[in-house]
């Protein structure tokens, strides 16, 4: 698949530009905004076509929050997203309908994504006709061949989603993203409501869509497990900022932000001679996203902070294969 | 909790707003004028005629509606188109009545709701429940005036042991017993709806709280059934039946102007079906504003008491408070 | 990977017993399932039979009747007898006849009401809780307005004002109906609109109107049905009401409420119970009826019962 040494070589299909993402906590007679929870808290990303970037963070750091902005289920509070050089960030939603073939997302729960009134010929041939992908007269074979991409058996079209099993309602998930055929596809945590015999087909069912159409993905997650098989670039994200982002290679071995090691730690290790090196285990909480700490958000439970670390933020440096915001990276 | 009430208080204001526009509204439909109403016609006709332009008979409808209101609020509810007396005054005479009457029936049938809801809960499929539930769809599905007329024709005619209308007998003491004896059959019907309503009400709200968790939990520790019950659950299932409150208001408002019409009782609700009768459209709104801030009042009280009893929502206020 | 390899991948997960002989099957197990919960609500399935035979009676009554309602007979105020099984008013019209024909007054008021203010309710239920904001707080806050005036009071109200009679009665009660309506909707659909399959509506670029009638509105239809059957009941009540005391459907139009209405005179209340007992008791019969279905339906759309 793409490895990390054509990434920069074309244009990005999508950027994140300082996007900032804050729910207002309204209190008090009068409703004021009294305060906001920062949930994207100023990222900058890139992604670049034919790619998929992992996203990794606890919950509650702002991951998906990013995924629904870009597919515009959020409207950002700051910052622009560009795509294909286009800012949507501020587009109606009018302007953005015509942008959301284009932008497509796959859901965590496939048990809540699919309307349970509807039939799966339905689910997949509404977009198929609202969005005139295909004439009307051929929108019946075009849903035979979705479900056929999607390993599901043509009998299927006209059941309900609750007669099929987490696996095989995200495939019809999946289906259903596709069916505009889109070039970004966001995949927010798709394989972690499923069992763990069946997450490793969808993601192989995703390798081989991004092969077959040229996918572009923003594969979410909040273990490093699912990421590392499907990742070129894997971005880890703290209290709604990036700390590190790098090729799947650079975050595995050569992890440069002590968060991202006592990720990496959580991670259980199959290899029995690597198991006794020294783990890095958090202590203490995620902070509230309300106020944040002062300089680096994870200094309150770094086990290597010192006084510069309270005082400034760092900023996010390095190269194209590997950034990380610390002043004293892999220490 | 003062921010919580203040925010209530904020949102009924609008709302009272709107009740009076929805009246004015009704009245300009109204055969007669709103501001003619507020005139009483027992004026020489010039100083009415004067009286009307001071009013602005001939203004546009928003300053009318103005000139209504700011009447209204100095307490000058209008005139009665039949009888000239000051609407707010023969409100204030007859609401006594229909407070003591309304007040019984509602607190009667809560006590009757409470015990018979959570009883038939606790003994789901027994022969009680049974006669609680189908009891409680009688009481709402007999039309209250027909059963008024069942009693009458039951007590009044044929035993002859209990009055048929009125609120003391003529030429009588007018004493306690006097009306409480007259009380009788209009709070059987009255409260035989509010029962209804709320058996059924009481009863899942206690099932839902009995499949709880937190009380699984507390039987398995061993606790007595009579304390899971009485202590864990009752509690927890009736915070909902306090805002049952707040609805009840209002229907028995309606249930009043029929029962009372049926009893001859001296209250508003006969004030209000002798009105519509003679199309006395001044007493009507004045009427239904009444009510209406009645019903505001009621929910607004329902309100906040049930923040104070449910801790849930005192602690959110009392943390925005401090913070 | 090859693709062949993926295409067959779906089968790893068993799909249990499928062939497509048997497409249909989802539909018919789920209201299977509906009708053995509702069986298990005997007085419900008894409600079914009596509200059927009413509309039928209502439906058929032209050629059901002994006599024509408003046909004036030669015997007044008759006990019931074998020529006039119910008896005859005061003017020495046929009681049956008119209790039959009056079945299609109770009936036509409770369903024409309730559809009025269902549609009423839930267009501005669906609008309510899907926009949020201020088109929210205005339309709660005028639903609050309508439900602080007394139910009956308002409609007494606006039918002294409009005027007496069947189409104006059914205009009325559903014109002033729809504010729980709405509130019932509303609250629905603040929950539905969270769910990942509206996200994927708007993801998928639907506009609108389409997500909110094509997709919303089919999740809340289960809500607004239970409603709708208890708010039959309720029209029926209060048209019989509202009859009852003149401001209803007028004579010489015959319906149950204006039937008891003759029950307010002294002689007719004492000795000819055959004038109001039949009447009161085809209204409770029919209310109870509804209300037993309501209850049923309840049990039986509620996605929480397991039975």
């Amino acid at each position: 698949m793409n490895s990390h040494n054509n990434v920069e070589s074309s244009p990005p299909l999508l950027t994140l530009d300082h996007l900032k993402k804050y729910y207002p906590i309204r209190k008090g007679i009068l409703n004021r905004i009294v305060d906001n929870v920062k949930a994207v808290d100023g990222v900058n990303l890139s992604i670049f076509p034919g790619e998929t970037l992992g996203l990794v963070g606890e919950s509650g750091c702002g991951k998906s929050t990013i995924g629904r902005s870009i597919v515009g289920l959020e409207k950002p509070t700051e910052g622009r997203i560009l795509f294909d050089g286009k800012d949507i960030a501020g587009l109606s939603t009018g302007e953005m309908i015509s942008l959301r073939s284009q932008l497509q997302i796959v859901f965590q729960d496939p048990y809540s994504s699919l309307n349970p009134r509807k039939r799966v010929s339905e689910l997949l041939a509404e977009p198929l006709k609202v969005h005139r992908i295909v004439p009307d007269k051929d929108v019946s074979k075009e849903v035979d061949r979705l479900l056929d991409i999607v390993g599901l058996p043509k009998n299927s079209r006209n059941r309900f989603p609750h007669e099929f099993s987490g696996g095989q309602r995200q495939r019809i998930g999946i289906a259903r993203a596709l069916s505009l055929k889109p070039r970004l596809i966001v995949c927010d945590e798709p394989v972690s409501a499923l069992d763990v015999s069946i997450q490793a087909q969808v993601l192989n069912l995703l390798k081989d869509l991004q092969k077959e159409f040229n996918l572009t993905y923003l594969f979410i997650a909040h273990g490093l497990g699912a990421v590392r098989y499907i990742s070129d670039r894997i971005a880890v994200m703290y209290l709604g900022k990036i700390v590190e982002i790098g090729t799947t290679k650079e975050i595995f071995e050569n992890p440069q932000h002590p968060y991202t090691r006592a990720l990496l730690d959580a991670f259980p290790v199959t290899n029995p001679r690597l198991r006794n090196r020294k783990k890095t285990v958090l202590q203490g909480d995620v902070p509230s996203p309300v106020n944040p700490p002062m300089g680096c958000r994870f200094h309150t439970r770094c086990p290597q902070a010192r006084a510069e670390c309270q005082e400034r933020e760092p900023e996010l440096v390095g190269d194209g294969l590997h950034s990380v915001a610390c002043y004293f990276p892999n220490e | 909790m003062f921010n919580y009430v203040m925010r209530r208080i904020l949102i009924a204001l609008p709302v009272l707003f709107g009740v009076t526009i929805i009246n004015f509204i009704i009245m300009r439909m109204a055969p007669g004028n709103p501001v003619d109403m507020l005139v009483n016609p027992k004026l020489p006709a010039a100083a009415l005629e004067a009286k009307k332009i001071e009013l602005g008979l001939n203004a546009p409808a928003y300053e009318q509606y103005w000139n209504w209101l700011t009447n209204v609020f100095q307490g000058n509810l209008g005139y009665s188109m039949i009888t000239y007396q000051s609407v707010g005054k023969m409100i204030g005479e007859h609401m006594g009545p229909t407070l003591l009457l309304m007040g019984i029936s509602l607190i009667l049938g809560i006590l009757i709701a409470i015990p018979l809801g959570v009883l038939s809960a606790t003994k789901q499929y027994s022969k009680l429940d049974y006669f609680a539930v189908t009891g409680s769809f009688l009481g709402i599905s007999i039309p209250n005036f027909f059963l008024a007329l069942g009693l009458i024709y039951v007590f009044s005619l044929h035993y002859k042991i209990l009055p048929s209308g009125g609120m003391t007998e003529l030429g009588g003491s007018g004493g306690f017993m006097d009306v409480l004896v007259h009380l009788i059959l209009p709070v059987i019907v009255l409260t035989a709806n509010v029962a209804g309503r709320n058996i059924r009400y009481v009863r899942s709200s206690m099932l839902e709280i009995m499949g709880q968790d937190y009380l699984r939990t507390a039987r398995a520790k061993g606790l007595r059934e009579f304390l899971v019950v009485n202590k864990h659950a009752m509690r927890n299932a009736l915070i909902p039946i306090v805002t049952v409150l707040g609805m009840e208001i209002p229907i028995l408002f309606g249930g009043a102007v029929v029962i009372e019409q049926i009893f001859s009782w001296p209250g508003i609700g006969q004030m209000t079906m002798s009105a519509i009768l003679s199309r006395d459209y001044s007493m009507i709104m004045g009427l239904n504003l009444v009510a209406a801030c009645i019903v505001i009042a009621a929910n607004l009280i329902t309100d906040i008491a049930y923040a104070l009893v449910d801790p849930r929502i005192k602690n959110s206020y009392q943390g925005a408070a401090a913070k | 990977m090859n693709l062949d390899k993926n295409s067959n991948a779906g089968q790893d997960e068993p799909l249990i017993e499928w062939d497509a002989g048997s497409s249909l099957e989802g539909e018919t197990s789920s209201s299977k399932l509906f009708i053995r919960r509702f069986k298990k609500h005997k007085l419900a399935v008894i409600g079914i039979f009596v509200i059927s035979i009413l509309a039928l009676c209502a439906l058929f009554a032209p050629w059901l009747v002994p006599y024509n309602p408003n046909t004036i007979t030669d015997s007044f105020s008759s006990a019931p007898s074998s020529q006039h099984l119910l008896g005859t008013d005061q003017i020495g019209r046929d009681q049956l006849s008119r209790l039959i024909y009056a079945a299609r007054i109770s009936l036509s008021v409770g369903i024409g009401a309730i559809l009025i203010s269902a549609v009423i309710g839930t267009i501005l239920g669906l609008v309510s809780g899907y926009y949020g904001g201020w088109i929210d707080s205005i339309i709660m806050r005028v639903t609050d307005v309508f439900m602080s005036f007394p139910y009956i009071m308002l409609i007494l109200v606006v039918a002294s004002i409009v005027g007496p009679g069947l189409t104006n009665i059914i205009l009325i009660l559903g014109f002033l109906g729809w504010p729980s309506v709405a509130r019932l909707v509303r609250g629905n659909v603040l929950s539905i609109k969270e769910t990942d399959y509206v996200k994927a509506s708007v993801v998928l670029g639907f506009r609108t109107p389409r997500i909110l009638f094509m997709h919303i509105l089919p999740n809340t239809i289960a809500p607004i049905l239970i409603y709708a059957t208890s708010g039959v009941a309720g029209a029926i009540l209060d048209e019989a009401a509202l009859s009852f005391l003149g401001l209803g459907v007028q004579p010489p139009t015959p319906s149950w409420g204006n039937m008891l209405a003759s029950a307010q005179s002294l002689t007719v209340l004492t000795s000819q119970p055959w004038l109001w007992v039949p009447p009161g008791v085809m209204i409770i019969l029919c209310v109870l009826s509804i209300n037993f279905i309501g209850d049923a339906l309840r049990d039986a759309l509620d996605p929480k019962n397991k039975k």
